[in-house]
Parts: structure tokens; C-alpha cells; sequence
């Protein structure tokens, strides 16, 4: 599966070079929870297309969609769902991409092609390196 | 087994301020968390994050933004591998940073592209 390979020698040497970035991917989960399968279909394969883009260009580090249910867990509750996720901008999957820098990975994430319909916006967040 | 992705929440504006010794000894909390279950076999991955940030939409580049000023904004993720979501939820409980009250954690499993079911709500 795609998703799990990590590239080629080549392209990892060039990204140690990089700094890395999380990129979380906000929707109405509402609306993901809608669509037809069809039409899930249609969006993911447009993902997985730019997932091969950003492999191309040497970005490409790692990328999953998540489930539109999850858990909230705070000290004293847990509850199923919770705000984060009944929010308009919720987290509908990640990427983590290489960039020279984070005005770079910014640039990278309004290539995507559901920023460019306007169905998500993109959270951009350097990973600290240790 | 299934992977679950943990994203680890709290106020950005406080955690800026902490200087960089208490910082590293929170990141050792946090790694020591996840010492047991690394040894199951159940930890893939996790980071901390800068507090800094881009917003992204179709026409504005935004710096920081709404996400980064929210009260539980993400300071972290872990990838853990659970039998189920209540399981990486209880997990989740036993956060340090949830114990000690500083952080909320949202818990949320990481779809598998290899199935063929209706993979959007298993």
C-alpha cells in the first residue's frame, strides 16, 4: 500500500536536509459524514493524487485520513465525540510533509486539491526537532 | 488491531512560557507514558510541536490563526496501535499531562486504506 512505503534513500537524504511539518486537514465531518460513497470516493482518490505529487517533489513523508468518530478525554470525563470533532473545522486527516521552511509547507498545503474547492482548510504545524 | 491517532491539547499561550528545562521535562513525562507500551509493541509514533503555525484556505495564508489562539490548541500527537477505541480512549486517560489537568486529548482512529468496507465510520 502506498500510504505505508516510505520513499526511496535518495528522497529521505534530501528531506534529513528538511524540516518537517504536521499538516492537519479541517472540515465539517458533518458533511464527510453525507457524502455518498461515491463521492468520498472521488475526493479521496483526488487526495491520493496529490499524495504522488507531493512524493514527486520529494515531500511526501506520510499522510491518513481518520474516522469522523473519536473519544474526548479530559481529567474528570471522557465522553464519545466532544467539540473537537462537532466543530466546523475539525481534524479530518493528517500529512506529514518535508519543507525548507514553514512559509514552504504552507505553500505545499494550499496545493491540495480540497483547499482549492474550498472544502478544508489546513493547520500547518513545524514538528520540533529533538 | 487498529491505529489510533492521539492528539494532545492545551492553552499554546502557557505553554510558550515554559522555559526550556521544564519544557524537556515534560517531554520525558510524556516519553516515559508511552515507555510501556512501546514495549508491547503498541507505539508507533508521536511529536511535539512548535507553538507556532500557518492557517491555510483557498485564498489566505494566515500566521498562528484560529487553531494555535484556541484555549486547547494541539501541542502534540502519538500514534498508538489499540484493540479498539475505548481502549486507546483509557489509554488516553492515563496521559500525565490530562492528570495533571494542563491537557484535553483527542482521540481519534486512523482510517486503513486496505479494507474494502464503507470506511467512513467502521
Amino acid at each position: 500500500m502506498f500510504l505505508l512505503n516510505l520513499k526511496p534513500v535518495l528522497t529521505s537524504v534530501i528531506q534529513r536536509a528538511m524540516d518537517k511539518f504536521l499538516l492537519l486537514i479541517r472540515q465539517d465531518l458533518d458533511k464527510v459524514n453525507r457524502m455518498t460513497k461515491d463521492e468520498y470516493q472521488i475526493k479521496l482518490d483526488a487526495m491520493l493524487r496529490w499524495v504522488d505529487d507531493l512524493a514527486r517533489s520529494g515531500n511526501y513523508i506520510a499522510a491518513e485520513p481518520l474516522l469522523t468518530i473519536g473519544s474526548y478525554v479530559s481529567f474528570d470525563d471522557v465522553r464519545s465525540d466532544g467539540p473537537f470533532i462537532e466543530a466546523k473545522e475539525a481534524i479530518g486527516g493528517y500529512f506529514i510533509i518535508s519543507a525548507e521552511n514553514i512559509d514552504q509547507a504552507a505553500a505545499l498545503a494550499q496545493t491540495c486539491p480540497q483547499i482549492i474547492t474550498g472544502d478544508v482548510v489546513i493547520e500547518v504545524r513545524p514538528l520540533r526537532m529533538k | 488491531m487498529e491505529k489510533f491517532l492521539l492528539l494532545i491539547r492545551e492553552d499554546m499561550e502557557k505553554l510558550k512560557m515554559l522555559p526550556e528545562d521544564e519544557f524537556q521535562s515534560c517531554i520525558q513525562r510524556m516519553t516515559h507514558w508511552v515507555g510501556d507500551l512501546a514495549e508491547s509493541g503498541k507505539y508507533v509514533a508521536s511529536e511535539p510541536l512548535m507553538t507556532i503555525g500557518r492557517y491555510v484556505s483557498k485564498d489566505n495564508i494566515l500566521s498562528d490563526g484560529p487553531f494555535i489562539e484556541a484555549k486547547e490548541a494541539i501541542s502534540g500527537f502519538f500514534i498508538i496501535k489499540a484493540e479498539s477505541l475505548e481502549e486507546a480512549t483509557a489509554f488516553a486517560q492515563t496521559c500525565p499531562r490530562v492528570l495533571d489537568k494542563i491537557s484535553k486529548v483527542e482521540v481519534r482512529p486512523i482510517m486503513s486504506l486496505d479494507k474494502k468496507t464503507d470506511n467512513k465510520n467502521l
